[in-house]
């Protein structure tokens, strides 16, 4: 009736709990691969999350260059219209426009989220331009991040770029190599508007202007915006990796649940049905043990 | 005239109802200690009285009790008192287990959601698990000064953890030296009992017959003795009892000549050593052995194997941490992340406490370079060389899964210990043990004995009183 009463004690904390196994000594075996699975469980959930940290800042720069990419179509459409038909009135009021482009241009490359310039490579808590000013107007900026990136896993052995900058050979406003240099680009924009409304030069001082516009700029900023549209790609393709990667994480995670379950959970039914011999046993025991008791030879004794 | 004649036939009837009277008696003393364990059932021996030589040959003269026999299977006696060693020995060490498995304190607890865990209570498992994913965090964040934060606070955790369990498990091994104390003076006393019941033995059955009831005594205090050390007796040609512990003598003919003493080693562990040679008893079985066996094995192990894990997490971890650059971009190369050296003392550096920023998460002075952290992340995935070269969680595994196979093992010698140890004790119920049943028959036949013994008085009377009265 002891053991009965234990199996009976058992069964009824697996049913209590849904658990099979609480402590190692349950099933040493079991534990080990319980632990194993809960740590890969673990790991996975933490590249999910590097995941979401990732696509969280590549959707941020993303809708940063888009509103540069913005700045840039403007820049290229007043390059465009700026010719000798307008004028002076017209092209200083573009030139103003231009400035402005410029500024708003260089607040957005010196975005920050969650406390991060986000075009500062690793640089990461420096500002990314300094801005040189004459007048109050941007003649040049100095570029204070770099062009290193922090290697962030999303899986093991598989890492990606956590890090954007502003310059370098993936730089997103100033790439050497492809003769990028938004920001330039814009100030040589803005003054040679500004030189071709100058009424106190002479004519040809304006027309010379507006043809180096017309001969240069308007190409620059086209490579510029080529290279806005090359950063689209790279950071789509790198959020499609990081879905495809978050798709298959969270398919992992999915498919190490039930191996849990199946090491962890008791089967309800068969401990229930367990469970209800044991009591009828243990019900059996304690009558059939009644019964030895009742009678007895002192019944019969006079 | 022959035979016995009226009045002798009835002192034979007297004598026939006096035995079946102690023949009741005997019965009532056996039914009154039916529940008694260690009782071993009696009965009369009861024998043809002398024949008296008549003219027609030898008459019968009734019967009368030969003598008082106590039913008792010497073999079974001394195979319990061995077998219940054993069962000790067993008991103890799975208490001693389940204490050590409690203080461990790696349970798994589906129906408990944990932040940041989806099921299991803390342990160690989840101590590590957590440690190693904050720091993958932070290199996805590393100037992120809230992750630093739970850098720091997963950390702490794992070292508060790793110290507890470290405790408590030091704790329990302490328990269980004390315990070693209390149980020399227990073993003494028993011993001491086994002497003074020995010689009591020798001096009643020298005089009285057997010695029913203090054997019964014997029995128990023999079966208590060996429930904490392993024994064995002799007995001369004079029925004289030598008990030995271990092998070493205690008890030389009915008297206590030994005794045990404890024996501190010089790193404060106790045992149990025989008194005059000083030597200490290895033991086979018993509570005593028990104890040792698992101060000195499984839970020594399991605190040496934590040890291992928290001063290889501390070595790898730090050696990382000192050629790190801060958040300000400077580098501290005596900074550690971890103090102390093994579980027991395993603690965060308290100048990274107070300011995360000092953390050293960067090989460069970039603020943004997450390699230290990023390496110190793929350490939770590294073959140490000092773990057998396996990674931390699983050498930890592999020592919670070999300290449960040890839990599980006792668990499973136990049963079939217990198992043996009913048989013996059924097979010697049903020897010595008190059967209700069969006691209440026997009182039957004495009742009627006694009735039938008492019918021969009243026609032996019957008779009498017609030859007193043929004269009329």
């Amino acid at each position: 009736m002891s053991k009965l009463a234990e199996r009976q004690l058992r069964l009824q904390q697996q049913i209590a709990t849904g658990q099979r196994i609480t402590t190692s000594s349950d099933d040493p075996k079991a534990m080990r691969r319980v632990l194993d699975l809960r740590n890969e469980r673990s790991q996975l959930t933490q590249y999910q999350d590097n995941i979401s940290t990732l696509r969280e800042n590549a959707n941020v720069v993303y809708s940063t260059v888009n509103a540069m990419k913005r700045l840039s179509d403007r820049a290229s459409e007043i390059a465009t219209m700026a010719d000798s038909s307008k004028g002076h009135t017209a092209l200083s009021a573009y030139a103003m426009e231009v400035d402005q482009l410029l500024e708003e241009t260089l607040r957005l490359s010196n975005a920050k989220h969650r406390d991060v310039y986000i075009f500062s490579g690793t640089k990461s808590k420096d500002a990314t331009y300094t801005a040189t000013r004459v007048d109050e107007k941007i003649t040049g900026v100095s570029f204070d991040g770099n062009s290193n990136s922090a290697k962030i896993d999303i899986a093991p052995s598989t890492s990606v770029d956590g890090n954007f900058s502003a310059e370098g050979a993936h730089g997103f406003l100033k790439n050497s190599s492809k003769g990028v240099d938004f920001i330039q680009h814009l100030i040589d924009l803005r003054d040679n508007l500004t030189t071709s409304a100058d009424t106190s030069l002479i004519k040809d001082d304006n027309l010379a202007a507006l043809a180096t516009i017309k001969g240069t700029v308007i190409g620059n900023l086209d490579k510029d915006e080529v290279n806005f549209i090359d950063h689209f790609s790279s950071i789509g393709a790198t959020l499609s990796r990081l879905e495809t990667s978050e798709a298959i994480t969270k398919s992992q995670i999915a498919s190490i649940e039930p191996l849990v379950s199946n090491e962890v959970d008791v089967d309800l039914a068969d401990s229930l049905v367990r469970l209800n011999e044991i009591q009828n046993a243990y019900t059996a025991a304690l009558q059939s043990g009644g019964l030895l008791m009742k009678t007895s030879l002192l019944d019969y004794i006079r | 005239m022959s035979g016995l004649g009226i009045m002798g036939t009835m002192e034979m009837a007297r004598n026939a109802m006096q035995t079946a009277r102690q023949g009741a008696e005997i019965a009532g003393h056996n039914l009154a200690n039916a529940a008694n364990p260690i009782y071993a059932r009696q009965r009369i021996k009861i024998a043809s009285a002398v024949a008296i030589p008549t003219d027609k040959g030898p008459q019968g003269s009734g019967s009368e009790v030969a003598r008082l026999e106590q039913i008792r299977d010497y073999a079974i006696d001394a195979a319990l008192v061995t077998e219940k060693s054993v069962t000790k020995y067993l008991e103890t060490k799975q208490r001693q287990l389940r204490r050590a498995e409690a203080s461990l304190g790696q349970t798994l607890d589906r129906q408990s959601i944990d932040a940041g865990e989806s099921y299991g209570s803390y342990g160690v498992a989840e101590g590590l698990s957590s440690l190693f994913n904050s720091f993958q965090s932070l290199s996805a964040n590393p100037t992120s000064t809230a992750e630093r934060q739970t850098v720091i606070f997963n950390a702490q955790k794992l070292a508060d953890k790793m110290n507890i369990v470290d405790r408590r498990l030091s704790d329990l091994q302490k328990s269980i030296n004390d315990e070693e104390d209390y149980e020399v003076d227990d073993v003494n006393a028993k011993i001491a009992t086994v002497a003074t019941l020995a010689a009591s033995i020798g001096n009643t059955e020298i005089v009285e017959g057997a010695a029913n009831e203090i054997r019964d005594a014997m029995q128990a205090a023999l079966e208590e003795l060996s429930s904490l050390v392993n024994i064995s007796t002799t007995t001369n040609k004079d029925g004289k009892l030598s008990l030995f512990v271990d092998g070493y003598e205690m008890v030389t003919d009915n008297a206590m000549t030994g005794s045990v003493k404890l024996y501190t080693d010089s790193n404060g562990m106790n045992f149990i050593a025989d008194n005059r040679s000083g030597d200490v008893l290895p033991l086979q079985s018993g509570s005593v052995k028990g104890l040792i066996d698992v101060r000195d094995g499984p839970i020594k192990d399991l605190r040496d194997q934590l040890n291992t894990l928290a001063s290889n997490l501390i070595a790898e971890v730090n050696a990382l941490h000192q050629a790190g650059f801060d958040l300000s971009a400077n580098n501290d190369s005596s900074l550690t992340f971890f103090t102390g050296t093994n579980a027991g003392d395993i603690g965060v550096n308290s100048t990274i406490i107070s300011d995360p920023r000092k953390l050293q998460a960067a090989s460069t002075g970039e603020t943004g370079n997450n390699s230290v952290i990023r390496a110190m992340a793929e350490v939770g995935d590294t073959a140490i060389s000092g773990l057998s070269n396996m990674s931390f969680s699983e050498y930890y595994g592999n020592t919670v899964s070999r300290f449960g196979q040890d839990v599980a093992l006792t668990d499973t010698q136990l049963i079939d210990q217990q198992a043996v140890q009913t048989m013996l004790e059924k097979q010697r119920d049903s020897v010595q043990g008190v059967s209700i049943d069969e006691e209440v028959s026997n009182l039957i036949i004495y009742q009627r004995a006694f009735q039938a013994s008492a019918r021969l008085i009243t026609v032996m009377d019957t008779l009498m009183n017609d030859i007193l009265t043929m004269k009329r």
